[in-house]
């Protein structure tokens, strides 16, 4: 008798197990409602409304790679021909909302460009998020005047109209070719 | 003649010293303008030791900001770390330099936003206890087009 009430325990543990682990896994990163200072919206609106959709991750209290990216952004959002520029979305996802406030963030996106769209999500759901895109981040305690500080891939992620995973670029790639990658995938 | 010797004995030690002082060169030192909205920002330079014993840069200090320290970046599968350290090592007769892709001075908690081409005196402390007072300009690696 015991033997049963342990094996079905068991059993249920498991199809527990793995339920919780599928709805993890089922957390609908485009849907999600993420914060903007024109409001809420969504990856999948954002990408319904352009042709091609440019995402990059970071935080403010990120001294060199962030202010790069988002230069080397802004640089190629003025180099871009307007026909192409209005078909395309620059998202920055900031992995730092314990620290960083939307109305910093979206300062902070205006400084290097107004086009570049700032946008805020509950660090609870930040790491489901981020998976979806195939960004890892991670929180690093630092003996420091900073409490800690946020290690995290630097690639810009692109999307297609339909969500469709186009390309990585990588850190560090000048803007010559970031705008040639934004031209060469609307065509 | 003590006191000759005691003058002389003096003037060399001095001289030793301030000689010691002059095998640290630096140069090149800047500091990155960052948005009004982000309180941290990097100082980057080249410090060159041409005496014949290795130097550590242990700290910095100023006041235009409440903390300064040493870190380390590094990038490993496309995620970039970032990590504190206690010494920036410079051996003798080589250089050094800090800029964005490697060893460098972190600011934090800055009291006013750094201005492009302002100046800003920092002192660094070597594990021999010597310092150097310097000037950091800043500098802008984004231009606004509005």
């Amino acid at each position: 008798m015991k033997n049963i009430t342990l094996g079905l325990f068991l059993i249920l543990l498991i199809t527990f197990s793995y339920f919780y682990q599928e709805g993890k896994n089922s957390f609908d990163a485009f849907n999600y409602p993420i914060s903007t200072a024109q409001g809420t919206t969504s990856i999948n609106k954002i990408t319904q409304e352009h042709e091609v959709t440019l995402i990059y991750f970071g935080f403010l209290s990120c001294p060199e790679i962030c202010p790069t990216t988002m230069s080397t952004l802004a640089s190629v959002i003025q180099d871009l021909p307007p026909e192409v520029k209005e078909k395309t979305a620059f998202v920055f996802i900031d992995l730092d909302p314990e620290r960083d406030s939307l109305e910093d963030i979206t300062y902070y996106t205006n400084y290097f460009h107004k086009d570049i769209i700032a946008a805020s999500i509950p660090y609870n759901d930040l790491k489901s998020f981020t998976k979806k895109f195939g960004i890892v981040f991670k929180k690093v305690p630092l003996d420091s005047n900073l409490d800690y500080t946020i290690d995290h891939s630097i690639d810009i992620v692109v999307l297609d109209k339909n969500k469709k995973f186009l390309d990585v670029i990588h850190h560090g790639s000048p803007r010559v070719v970031v705008k040639n990658r934004i031209i060469e995938a609307l065509k | 003649m003590k006191k000759i010797l005691i003058t002389l004995m003096l003037t060399l030690n001095s001289y030793a010293f301030s000689s010691e002082l002059e095998a640290i060169e630096i140069s090149s030192p800047k500091i990155k303008v960052m948005p009004p909205v982000s309180k941290v920002t990097a100082i980057y330079l080249n410090i060159k030791n041409s005496s014949n014993k290795d130097i550590a840069l242990k700290e910095v200090k100023g006041s235009f900001a409440e903390s300064f320290e040493l870190h380390d970046m590094s990038m490993k599968d496309g995620v970039m770390r970032m990590n504190k350290v206690d010494f920036i090592n410079i051996k003798k007769q080589s250089e050094v330099s800090l800029n964005n892709h490697g060893l460098h001075i972190m600011v934090f908690e800055l009291k006013s936003p750094i201005k492009d081409k302002d100046e800003y005196e920092i002192e660094l402390i070597f594990d021999n206890n010597q310092t150097k007072k310097i000037k950091v300009i800043g500098f802008s690696a984004h231009h606004n087009h509005h």
